[in-house]
């Protein structure tokens, strides 16, 4: 039905909840997806594969985002990435240009019409190369937040997933290693909403791919060593759902700041962490490990 | 005295109404992080919370960048409650990336709570604002029991009226919400006051149905009726064309708009204007039901005549007379005020006979004494 509709030139349905448009929309009026999105995909004639990215407030996702389309669009490793509208640049800007001047980004708002989405044409070079069109919106962490504790509290989020072909599930390592819970119940709520989401028979295994990618993977760098056994040790109720309900799961750990400083004003009780320089380890692969299962 | 709420406000004026509430913050805690409810009274459903939090203002979301920010929203939710929000800045977010963290006080009114409070969020403001002291917003309280509001002196009674400089734009505003058009107000200069003047005039029945905020970045997930930012961008204007929202902004000319509500809209601009901004709003105050644009303009003539009846005299109490003889009468209201004016003409026309007849004795002494 969705294909019917991009390819309809009087109404333009929504890619995410395909909610028919008038044809010069910008925002869908039911979800505020960007329509650009259609457009793009009924340029390409065909739809595009889309993976999300989720994860708690504040842990990475849009840094995360902003480096790893930035090391596509550099050609890291093989890959050759086109941005299908000047759109899909924004994020990546916006986050590079932040770091250089040794700034986080800020944090993405909850208002739909905020949020920066990202169409990319990838492909990895070499024998039989494939292009894949890939989908990739920054939603804020408190959102995600708030559906998976109220589902349909944004039912942009569960249509994504529903579309999703693959999942980029950021983890806090720091965290967890420090000894917080925090990371491992608000991961268990994620996948457990998914679960629920992709109902299936008693047994049976969820077989989307999903990468749990642990973030600010500097801080405990025995996570890289092995992503698995890190989780396995420090988030147990992730690792067990995981285990018991997935059947496509991997474990990646993945850093990008260098190093860190943390600055104060006199008076101030809010402490700001300066990131000084970026040395991204382990940003490419859960991607690379998604295309594959893709 | 004209509408019947204001006498109930005077009944009330030392009552007490309870209400739900919660806030909506950013704040670390060991349930999370980031904006969320942090805090509810017991009678706040999942439901209703579920749609406070999709429009709930975020970081970034108070139009204003300065460190005293502050907006207010109001819109009924699907359960049929009020949902007022009272938002201001509470210092710099944890995270150090989010500007100032916005404080949100959430208050959720019964249908027959916001009628007794003349459906008016401005009253209803000037009695929160300082429910949560400086303190208490940096270090949210983790439960919340029901609150309560206090109206000593409610608003119908004094009206509010927007500044010389501002009366074009809002008359014209008064008129496109009365015809049911959506607006969005950009870079208004006084916006609360304008805002303030143009809920004080609205009938209390349109007030409950209608959704308005001020203070907040627009954003279509607030789907408010009536919005007053401080800017908007080019982008943003595209948007509202899709939604259907109008955008005004405060250095173009007012808005033209065919309102059947024109004989109303002059009767409050006159009030405006002339600073008797009570009798329109004491009039808004008691239309808690339907009334259509025949029957406003009814009301505005009998209470301006109400008004000149006092110093009238015998041919203009009978041209008075004369204009409501007639009237068709469909609201509890307009009854009543047709009442009133006969009283006062009957009042009025005793007191020209004790006049004329203290004349007519005056001068037949004055007679007698020059014989």
């Amino acid at each position: 039905m969705a294909k019917n509709l991009i390819n309809n030139p009087k109404r333009a349905a929504c890619l995410i909840c395909e909610t028919p448009n008038p044809p010069d929309a910008v925002l869908c009026t039911e979800c505020s997806a960007p329509m650009a999105l259609v457009y793009e995909a009924r340029a390409q004639e065909h739809e595009p594969q889309m993976v999300s990215i989720l994860g708690d407030s504040n842990v990475g996702k849009t840094v995360y985002l902003g480096f790893l389309l930035d090391m596509l669009s550099q050609r890291a490793n093989d890959f050759e990435a086109v941005p299908r509208g000047a759109y899909s640049v924004d994020l990546q800007q916006t986050v590079v240009s932040h770091m250089a001047y040794r700034m986080f980004p800020p944090k993405t708002p909850m208002e739909l019409d905020e949020w920066k989405w990202t169409y990319y044409q990838v492909c990895k070079r070499g024998g039989g190369a494939k292009w894949i069109d890939l989908l990739m919106p920054d939603m804020a962490g408190e959102a995600i937040a708030a559906e998976v504790a109220s589902p349909s509290t944004f039912r942009i989020i569960q249509n994504l997933l529903h579309k999703s072909s693959g999942l980029l599930l950021l983890v806090d390592a720091a965290l967890a290693a420090n000894g917080s819970s925090q990371p491992d119940f608000f991961a268990l709520k994620m996948m457990s909403y998914i679960d629920t989401l992709f109902v299936c028979k008693r047994g049976a295994k969820i077989g989307m791919p999903i990468a749990v990618v642990l973030t600010k993977a500097d801080y405990c760098p025995e996570c890289f060593d092995d992503p698995a056994r890190f989780a396995e040790a420090n988030l147990n109720r992730l690792w067990n759902l995981c285990e018991t309900r997935f059947s496509r799961v991997g474990f990646f750990a993945a850093s990008v700041v260098g190093s860190l400083a943390y600055a104060t004003a006199g008076g101030d009780d809010v402490v700001t962490p300066v990131p000084l320089h970026t040395a991204l380890r382990g940003v490419l692969e859960p991607f690379e490990w998604l295309v594959d299962q893709v | 005295m004209v509408g019947g709420s204001s006498v109930n406000a005077k009944d009330d004026a030392v009552a007490t109404l309870s209400f739900d509430q919660a806030i909506f913050t950013s704040i670390r805690s060991p349930m999370g992080e980031g904006y969320r409810i942090v805090a509810a009274s017991k009678g706040v459903t999942p439901d209703e919370k579920r749609e406070i939090v999709q429009c709930a203002p975020s970081h970034g979301s108070l139009s204003s960048t300065l460190n005293e920010a502050t907006g207010m929203a109001c819109f009924t939710l699907n359960g049929g409650r009020q949902c007022v929000f009272l938002s201001r800045t509470a210092g710099i977010e944890h995270t150090a990336r989010g500007g100032f963290r916005v404080f949100t006080h959430v208050c959720l009114f019964d249908p027959p709570v916001f009628r007794r409070l003349s459906c008016d969020l401005f009253a209803i403001e000037d009695a929160l604002r300082e429910c949560f002291d400086d303190q208490q917003m940096k270090k949210p309280p983790m439960c919340l029991e029901q609150g309560r509001i206090a109206l000593n002196e409610t608003r119908a009674e004094r009206g509010a009226a927007p500044s010389d400089r501002d009366l074009g734009h809002a008359a014209r505003i008064l008129a496109a919400v009365l015809a049911e058009r959506r607006l969005l107000v950009v870079g208004a200069r006084c916006a609360r006051d304008v805002l303030s003047a143009v809920v004080g005039a609205l009938p209390a029945y349109t007030r409950r149905r209608w959704s308005l905020s001020y203070g907040l970045k627009y954003s279509p997930g607030r789907r408010f009726d009536l919005m007053f930012t401080e800017a908007t961008n080019i982008e943003q204007t595209r948007i509202l064309r899709d939604h259907d929202v109008t955008a005004i902004n405060w250095s173009d000319q007012p808005l033209q708009v065919d309102s059947p509500y024109e004989d109303w809209v002059s009767f409050v601009e006159r009030g405006w204007k002339t600073g008797r901004t009570a009798s329109a709003s004491q009039i808004c105050a008691g239309l808690t039901e339907t009334c259509d644009p025949v029957v406003l303009a009814c009301l505005a003539r009998l209470s301006e005549d109400l008004e000149h009846v006092a110093e009238a005299d015998r041919s203009l109490l009978r041209e008075i007379e004369r204009r409501h003889a007639g009237e068709s009468v469909s609201i509890e209201l307009h009854q009543r005020m047709l009442a009133d004016l006969r009283k006062a003409t009957e009042r009025r026309r005793w007191q020209i006979d004790v006049e004329e007849q203290a004349d007519a004795e005056a001068e037949e002494d004055a007679i007698l004494g020059l014989a």
